[in-house]
């Protein structure tokens, strides 16, 4: 009996980390309540409906295949309706969503990830071996109680079948209008660097319901050599930096007045009759 | 293994725990399906970013007002997916908690660690020496309860159900001081921010969880583990100690009763090791940072066990050998004449 009690508990502590996983706490796929378009840059969007599905999307392209990659590795082609399609997850929580088809006279693979709070692998294995084909991917997605924040910088690599593109121009949009133009390292690397170009505080949309303010992004690259013109795409989200509207130097006086209240507790008293 | 190696051990353990909870991702991965654990018996700050494991209570709190509760108001089929993810992240604390038992708090906690590092240090500066006085530790004992059923199960449930603000979705979360503590130690000054505007209680709760870790981490020079005594991990340990083997023993022996080292050693004043003997003896409060052994001065009265294996037993050479480094409440030796409050 206690030999299988200690197997249990073996068992459930190897498996711990991904049964311990619980709420979705990472940015959603693009900007909340932006209906306008920003951007002609084709992209793939998914969008979380309810706790555990997602809608996968495309903008600003003709699609071919839409397609959903599982954090082991799965393809699941997908059936798109009306440009739309429904995401159920497998294991794991991030899932990319992968659109390809053409723009532009030119072939596009577009790419996007959206989160589930499900037990499973981390994206890790997917974000560093990218499918076949011209891919622009993130070193990493936000954890979970985090995302994406202007400030924040967020290397993407560059690939063709998976080996890295030197040297090739990336640009960055957003859907707060800023455009960025950059060019990837030896190693096919670009570092991005998002932009405060969130409204003043006191003019942004209310936070409702702890779903924090996002802004939509797509960085994208396009490869002319070969018999057609390529372009790689992902799009995402991020938000406002935090600070914008908090003070770390009030709250370091609230943890200082804390301290004065206590510091007449962490002083002796003199002993009667001293001097 | 004697005592007093236990003792010395034991800050090593603490430090590497520390280096590894808080800083920890470089080493299991950045996402937290990498973590060891999303249900850790300890408090590790879910909202550090660099961390390698997080606590079981942000979970409990979240499952309890984004499921429970949601599901509750929306009359929704009660099933697997609305228990399935809190019974899950109570298995897997359980799993984890079954290993090291209390041990979590007194060894590998971060904010435990902290603590004891600012009392050493202000004993090694002489100042005041506090204990909470006898006939109050049995009300403050039980505030941990009350801030269990408020704050990690009642609060996020009613939150969920719409009753209170979304802000009240992790009310223990919202105050606690490893927050603060754990996040600037990985340099993230957000979690110590004041909100300037917006939502009343986010602004309440927030200046709450500041001064509070502004006063823990001075009043901790003096008083031990101040945190620890109103801490909901603790009364979550409390409530499942005695499903793990590892636990602290107790024989009776007649020469307790003019002793009371343990008592005086330990960190939580716990009266019942100097009182009770037997399962009596290992209390709710008990985190088995071993003081209460390495003090005792009777060869093998109080010893750690791993079920009937005894791991550490008192020995009066240990005892000897502790008594030379510090006085039982922890001000390093030589004991200036006067400084013990109550001593004497």
């Amino acid at each position: 009996m206690r030999l299988i009690a200690f197997v249990t508990v073996a068992l459930l502590a190897a498996s711990a980390p991904a049964l311990a996983q619980h709420e979705n706490h990472a940015a959603p796929p693009s900007g909340r309540g932006q209906t306008k378009i920003w951007t002609a840059t084709p992209m793939a969007l998914g969008r979380p409906a309810g706790r555990a599905e997602a809608i996968a999307m495309t903008a600003n392209m003709e699609v071919d295949t839409l397609a959903v990659i599982a954090p082991d590795g799965t393809r699941s082609d997908l059936s798109p309706e009306n440009t739309q399609a429904r995401i159920k997850p497998k294991s794991g929580n991030y899932h990319l969503v992968l659109a390809q088809g053409r723009a532009g006279g030119g072939m596009v693979n577009a790419v996007s990830a959206v989160y589930f709070s499900n037990p499973g692998p981390a994206p890790s294995k997917i974000l560093s071996n990218p499918p076949a084909g011209l891919m622009l991917l993130p070193e990493r997605l936000p954890r979970e109680h985090s995302h994406f924040r202007s400030g924040d910088s967020v290397r993407f690599r560059l690939t063709a079948d998976g080996n890295p593109l030197p040297g090739m121009p990336v640009q960055v949009e957003t859907a707060n209008g800023t455009h960025q133009k950059l060019s990837t390292d030896l190693d096919g690397w670009v570092k991005v660097s998002f932009p405060a170009d969130f409204p003043p505080v006191d003019q942004r949309p209310e936070e409702g319901h702890g779903r924090p303010l996002t802004a939509g992004f797509v960085a994208s690259a396009r490869l002319n050599t070969g018999a057609e013109p390529r372009l790689a795409s992902f799009a995402y989200a991020y938000g406002p930096n935090p600070l914008d509207k908090a003070s770390p130097a009030f709250g370091a006086g609230f943890a200082l007045l804390g301290m004065a209240f206590a510091l007449p507790l962490i002083l002796r008293r003199k002993p009667k009759g001293a001097a | 293994m004697s005592p007093f190696t236990m003792i010395r051990l034991r800050p090593w353990v603490q430090a590497l725990s520390f280096l590894f909870l808080v800083w920890g991702a470089g080493f299991v991965g950045h996402y937290s399906a990498d973590k060891i654990s999303g249900a850790l018996p300890a408090l590790s700050c879910a909202y550090d970013q660099e961390n390698s494991a997080y606590c079981v209570l942000v979970p409990i709190q979240h499952q309890l007002h984004h499921r429970v509760g949601e599901a509750l108001v929306k009359m929704q089929t009660i099933t697997a997916t609305v228990f399935l993810p809190l019974a899950f992240t109570l298995l897997s604390f359980l799993a984890f908690f079954v290993v090291l038992n209390k041990a979590f708090c007194g060894w590998l906690c971060p904010l435990g660690t902290a603590q004891e590092a600012l009392f050493a240090i202000g004993q090694r500066f002489d100042l005041a020496f506090r204990r909470v006085p006898v006939a109050w530790r049995p009300k403050v004992s039980s505030i941990k309860w009350l801030v269990l059923a408020l704050a990690i199960f009642a609060l996020p449930l009613i939150s969920g159900m719409g009753a209170l603000p979304h802000t009240f979705r992790d009310p223990w979360c919202q105050v606690c001081p490893s927050r603060v503590l754990t996040t600037l130690a990985s340099g993230d000054v957000t979690q110590l921010a004041l909100p300037l505007g917006g939502d009343v209680s986010q602004f309440v709760f927030v200046a709450l969880r500041d001064l509070g870790f502004g006063f823990g981490a001075i009043f901790a020079l003096s008083f031990r583990q101040p945190f620890c005594r109103i801490c909901p991990m603790l009364a979550l340990h409390a409530l499942l100690r005695k499903v793990a083997p590892l636990r602290l023993a107790k024989k009776a022996s007649a020469r307790c009763d003019k002793c009371g080292l343990c008592t005086k050693a330990c960190p939580m004043d716990i009266d019942a090791i100097h009182r009770e003997h037997g399962a009596k003896a290992f209390t709710g409060d008990c985190t088995l940072c071993g003081r209460c052994v390495a003090f005792c001065p009777e060869d093998g009265t109080l010893s750690v066990r791993l079920g009937p294996l005894p791991l550490v037993s008192s020995s009066a050479q240990s005892f000897a050998l502790m008594t030379r480094r510090q006085s039982p409440e922890g001000k390093p030796k030589p004991v200036p004449k006067g400084s013990v409050k109550g001593a004497g």
